[in-house]
């Protein structure tokens, strides 16, 4: 890395600015630990909210319908909200907060559980939609049909847009691995 | 008032590994919060973030790496952790070198020495702020004057890739900095 004029002059300006040095006591530091915990949790309840309350909708569901297509949409709904906890029990695990690891690893890290929260919102989207379609009583086919196919298609619009968001965060976690497998 | 760790006898080994890391880095650590957050208010809390990410990371630090490694991986790693965040929520859009090298450079002339190093400064920030956290931490360690294969052990990629990362920065740095240098001359 040759220096030259302008760079140093750059480091110069950069290193001399005025900077102020924080200490922190360690009482301070309980209190941020207590504060990491609560946000770290605060990204994890909204997954098992819904969770839960897909469960109890489609369980509900399962008991009060009897033809074996509402029974099978109820069944999708209940698959949708265990699926969900799964996510939400994965992206809680505290393996994501690697502080020590390289940057390049650290910030995968970071993507990779952005991608799956991503991918798993997008499926259940997926799976509930296809639920709620099948629940819908078939008195009538025409309006049945209508009405099942505008729900399955919100849930595909959904999952098309949040798996569009999945995919560029694998992008970029190739490409961080790709930077990453260079190094000797 | 002893705290649990102090019971268990490692409260000072952390905590003295912790103040003589702020010894060593306090400052620098100040400059690297200020690259991330531009927000005074968001600042003061991520530098606490920061401090706390780096006590606590004490706890599994073995030595196997160089103390400023250590320290400046965990200060970045905290740092995008925070404006990742900012992204999720739509505050921001990370741009990269070559993005950002497309941009046209500034052609504004400051009128004198200190209001020139100022402008400079901000701008800098400015120009940092916007860019990708890799490019960014690279750009960061490179300002602070470390050098390519430490570059390349704080961020986790081959010194020929941080080396090619700051040559573009240095390009870009100064095509965006009137050519002349940082204040202008």
């Amino acid at each position: 890395m040759a220096a030259d004029p302008w760079t140093e002059d750059a480091r110069g300006l950069w290193q001399s600015q005025e900077s102020v040095v924080t200490r922190m006591s360690a009482e301070d530091m309980r209190e941020r630990a207590d504060r990491w915990n609560r946000a770290f949790d605060r990204t994890t309840w909204i997954a098992f909210v819904c969770a839960g309350g897909f469960l109890a909708f489609f369980v509900f569901m399962l008991t009060v319908h009897h033809t074996a297509l509402q029974r099978l949409g109820a069944i999708v709904g209940i698959f949708a909200a265990a699926y969900l906890a799964s996510i939400g029990l994965r992206i809680a695990d505290r393996r994501w907060v690697v502080s020590g690891a390289t940057c390049v690893r650290a910030y995968k890290a970071q993507l990779e559980r952005r991608r799956q929260a991503d991918l798993g919102s997008a499926r259940t989207i997926l799976l509930s939609m296809t639920g709620c379609a099948l629940l819908t009583s078939p008195g009538d086919w025409v309006p049945w049909a209508l009405q099942a196919a505008s729900q399955l298609a919100a849930g595909l619009l959904a999952y098309a847009y949040l798996s569009r968001q999945a995919r560029r965060f694998k992008t970029r976690i190739d490409e961080l691995t790709e930077m990453e497998a260079a190094q000797p | 008032m002893s705290t649990p760790d102090q019971a268990g006898g490692l409260a000072p080994t952390r905590h003295d590994r912790y103040e003589k890391a702020i010894d060593l880095f306090g400052r620098a650590l100040d400059r690297l919060a200020r690259a991330y957050e531009a927000d005074p208010d968001k600042r003061r809390d991520l530098v606490q973030d920061i401090h706390f990410a780096i006590w606590r990371s004490f706890e599994t630090y073995e030595g196997r790496c160089a103390l400023r490694t250590w320290v400046y991986r965990v200060a970045h790693n905290t740092a995008t952790s925070h404006i990742t965040r900012a992204i999720r929520l739509g505050r921001q859009q990370f741009l990269t070198l070559d993005e950002l090298a497309a941009e046209p450079a500034s052609r504004e002339r400051p009128v004198d020495e200190i209001l020139g190093r100022r402008r400079a400064l901000d701008r800098l920030y400015e120009l940092i702020q916007r860019l990708d956290p890799v490019d960014r931490q690279v750009i960061v360690s490179y300002l602070d004057g470390i050098e390519a294969a430490e570059i390349a052990e704080i961020v986790g990629a081959s010194p020929a890739a941080v080396g090619m990362k700051v040559y573009r920065i240095k390009r870009l740095l100064a095509r965006q900095f009137n050519e002349g240098g940082p204040h202008g001359r």
